[in-house]
């Protein structure tokens, strides 16, 4: 009985925002669009972040690499070759390059697939150690990344990054990549894999005892996570059409951290809760920068103002809600009665 | 007779001033975030400026639409897509760096909105772009005016480069000097790679002492050069050294201390020699404002920037009319701006003159000016 309540409960949120993002175009302003956008894109990239980080508890900070390969995959399939031609300031760039071409979805495929090819490398070295130390191999990883982008301009255009790649992104791809992403992590979460990734988060040791296999536990979050992190990464590029090395720095990655403690580390809808406040938020507060009339009387412009109140917003969420706002509950949790959610 | 006209000139005044709009423009700018100094010192500039001509000549008002960036790039798409959906601009002013304006063109350029940034030098940002507008230099001709400078004037024939990887203007500017120089008859006895971020250079002048070149090209940002410029003093290199606008700051001296007594570098502007009537207005205002002279070269572009925008809106018969306003922008010739004479070309480059500046006695002096 609960379980159909429950798939009533996320089967009407997903036709709910189905239909929200069907009426958008004509309802809002393209900056709001925007905003829906961004919103979108950093959904897939949280909640496929917190398969990582929440749900497998692998303090792993290495999205900002899988976003800069997925859009540089997308990116450099995209832009057509004369206008590669042209972008190529510092040095001219290797034949092969100019002869990428590839419609949107292969694009976001391959990015994708690339990126979740860099992840099985990678797991090996990086599952071999855990806690904080994967947090800093996982770090350098995300360095290494944006050295490469800057150090390979036969490649990468260097730090001047590509431009006018076409603008293929609009709320259906968006939403609808967000809506399938959010699916296939919740899946996951729910099956028998999902139960050995929440294993090995709460007890590692006590995983291996009862025959968890964690290091492929581990392995498959991971390719996932970075899978998605790679699309995502190309539906950003195909979305600002202007990329550079700067835009994936540590900062990136911090920002999707936020998100998701913020939400609640292995909360799925708590990951999309924080994307919204995150991202939707820092806009809307934007009109604290603003000049601002009280009373009569006018407050000069104070740039940099929303970012302070911002952070005290942050503070006091995190004093009041200790495991973020969903903590580890997920949307249906929320339906029940108390005495369930207690357990 | 008196009162009557008065009473005329204030009915003229009523009149005009419930006719008189309130035109938005947009500026987009990283006023927090690592590039804040940079970023505030522009908008200083613009807001300077605004508050010196508020008004168009049909009596319309000028509102400027700030938006902050923090200096990062999705911040910049969302603040453009805002200032034009949302706050109807009919232009933008910004950004600060040439990969942030690359963002802002981008969009500005699909909905037909004229952007014209004040300090972004990069080569190919107006490249295949019909609204991109800017009223600095470019790297290219920052680095032939140094490369033409050093083989013609100072008659040096061989130079090292060292260039910040990190960085697009570095590269640029590297790129443009070698180039010019080369065809000058110069050559260039050795390339060096640094990365914006580091500290030690005792390799990089070791290497640079062991080419023994006539000088040294450092087109990098102030922190590196002034760390670079003392490293070479500890260890005797005491060849001329040259940089471009990435070192025209007060804190580079000051870092540099002794070490860059004699540095050369080039600069839009001194304000030491105002080079038109505006400029000497400018400078004036700004010190009874502010209590000080040093009209920093970025106050005196962000200025620029928006005097050229009023100017070209004043020349339209509708100044909201954003074609308008990007064509009369592209048809500037000879427009008297704050930090020299400014023409604009078809693709929205400004041919202007540039300053070149030597340290002595801690502080920039005035050398001499290069016209193109």
């Amino acid at each position: 009985m609960t379980v159909k309540k429950d798939q009533w409960i996320n089967l009407s949120f997903v036709f709910g925002v189905i239909g929200f993002i069907g009426i958008a175009n004509s309802f809002f302003d393209e900056y709001t669009i925007r905003i829906l956008n961004n919103i979108a894109i950093f959904t897939i990239l949280a909640v496929s972040y917190n398969l990582i980080n929440g749900v497998t508890g692998q303090f792993s900070l290495e999205p900002n690499g899988f976003v800069a390969i997925g859009a540089y995959v997308t990116a450099l399939l995209l832009v057509s070759p004369e206008a590669k031609q042209y972008q190529y300031a510092i040095v001219d760039p290797y034949p092969f390059v100019l002869s990428l071409h590839a419609n949107f979805v292969v694009a976001l495929v391959l990015s994708g697939f690339f990126a979740t090819c860099l992840a099985l490398v990678l797991s090996f070295p990086v599952f071999r150690v855990r806690g904080d130390y994967l947090a800093i191999v996982t770090l350098g990883f995300g360095f290494i990344i944006k050295i490469f982008a800057i150090n390979y301009p036969e490649v990468t255009n260097g730090s001047l990054g590509l431009n006018d790649i076409p603008e293929f992104s609009n709320l259906y791809w968006t939403g609808g990549i967000a809506i399938i992403a959010v699916i296939t992590v919740l899946n996951i979460v729910n099956s028998k894999f999902g139960r050995a990734m929440k294993a090995v988060r709460d007890d590692e040791d006590a995983a291996i005892a009862m025959g968890v296999n964690t290091f492929k536990a581990k392995t498959f979050a991971f390719c996932t996570s970075a899978f998605f992190e790679g699309v995502g990464g190309g539906l950003l590029a195909a979305l600002l059409t202007s990329i550079s090395p700067d835009l994936f720095d540590f900062f990136f990655t911090f920002q999707l951290l936020i998100i998701i403690v913020l939400g609640g580390l292995g909360s799925t809808t708590g990951a999309i809760v924080g994307t919204i406040l995150v991202m939707g938020g820092s806009e809307w507060m934007r009109f604290l920068d603003e000049p601002m009339k009280f009373f009569g009387y006018t407050t000069p412009a104070m740039p940099g103002l929303r970012m302070v109140v911002f952070s005290l917003i942050l503070i006091f969420i995190m004093l009041f809600a200790r495991e973020g706002i969903m903590g580890k509950k997920e949307l249906k949790d929320l339906f029940k009665g108390r005495k369930r959610s207690a357990k | 007779m008196r009162k009557l006209s008065v009473l005329a000139a204030s009915a003229l005044l009523l009149a005009s001033s419930s006719f008189a709009k309130e035109i938005n423009v947009g500026v987009v700018m990283s006023m927090s975030g690592p590039l804040a100094a940079y970023g505030q010192t522009c908008n200083e500039g613009i807001e300077f400026a605004h508050s010196l001509q508020p008004k168009l000549k049909n009596g319309d008002t000028v509102k400027l639409v700030l938006i902050d960036t923090k200096g990062d790039k999705v911040e910049s798409a969302n603040a453009t897509t805002r200032l034009i959906s949302s706050d109807k601009v009919v232009g933008i002013i910004g950004e600060l760096t040439s990969t942030n304006t690359a963002q802002v063109i981008a969009i500005a350029d699909k909905k037909e909105i004229p952007v014209i940034a004040p300090v972004a030098t990069n080569d190919k940002l107006t490249e295949g772009k019909k609204f991109a507008n800017r009223v600095c230099f470019t790297d290219s001709f920052q680095g032939a005016v140094v490369a033409n400078y050093a083989a013609k004037d100072l008659k040096l024939k061989t130079a090292v480069v060292v260039v910040d990887q990190a960085q697009v203007y570095s590269l640029g500017l590297a790129k443009a000097f070698k180039d010019a120089f080369s065809a000058a008859g110069g050559k260039i006895v050795k390339e060096i790679k640094v990365s914006s971020g580091d500290k030690d250079f005792k390799a990089v002048v070791s290497q640079i002492k062991a080419a023994n070149p006539d000088f040294m090209f450092l087109p990098m940002y102030h922190p590196e050069v002034s760390m670079i410029a003392r490293q070479a003093k500890q260890i005797g290199l005491n060849k001329p050294m040259f940089s471009g606008d990435g070192v025209a700051n007060q804190t580079f001296i000051d870092l540099g201390g002794d070490a860059v007594e004699g540095y050369m570098f080039t600069d839009f502007f001194d304000y030491g020699a105002p080079p038109t009537e505006r400029s000497k207005e400018f400078i004036k205002a700004y010190a009874a404002k502010t209590g000080k002279q040093e009209v920093n070269s970025f106050v005196a572009l962000g200025a620029d920037a928006y005097n050229l925008m009023v100017d070209a809106m004043n020349r339209c018969a509708n100044p909201e009319d954003n074609i308008c306003v990007n064509n009369e922008i592209k048809k500037t010739k000879g427009f008297e701006g704050v930090s020299g004479v400014i023409s604009m070309d078809e693709l929205g480059n400004s041919t202007r003159s540039a300053v070149i500046k030597v340290v002595q006695n801690a502080k920039a002096v005035y050398k001499a000016t290069v016209n193109p």
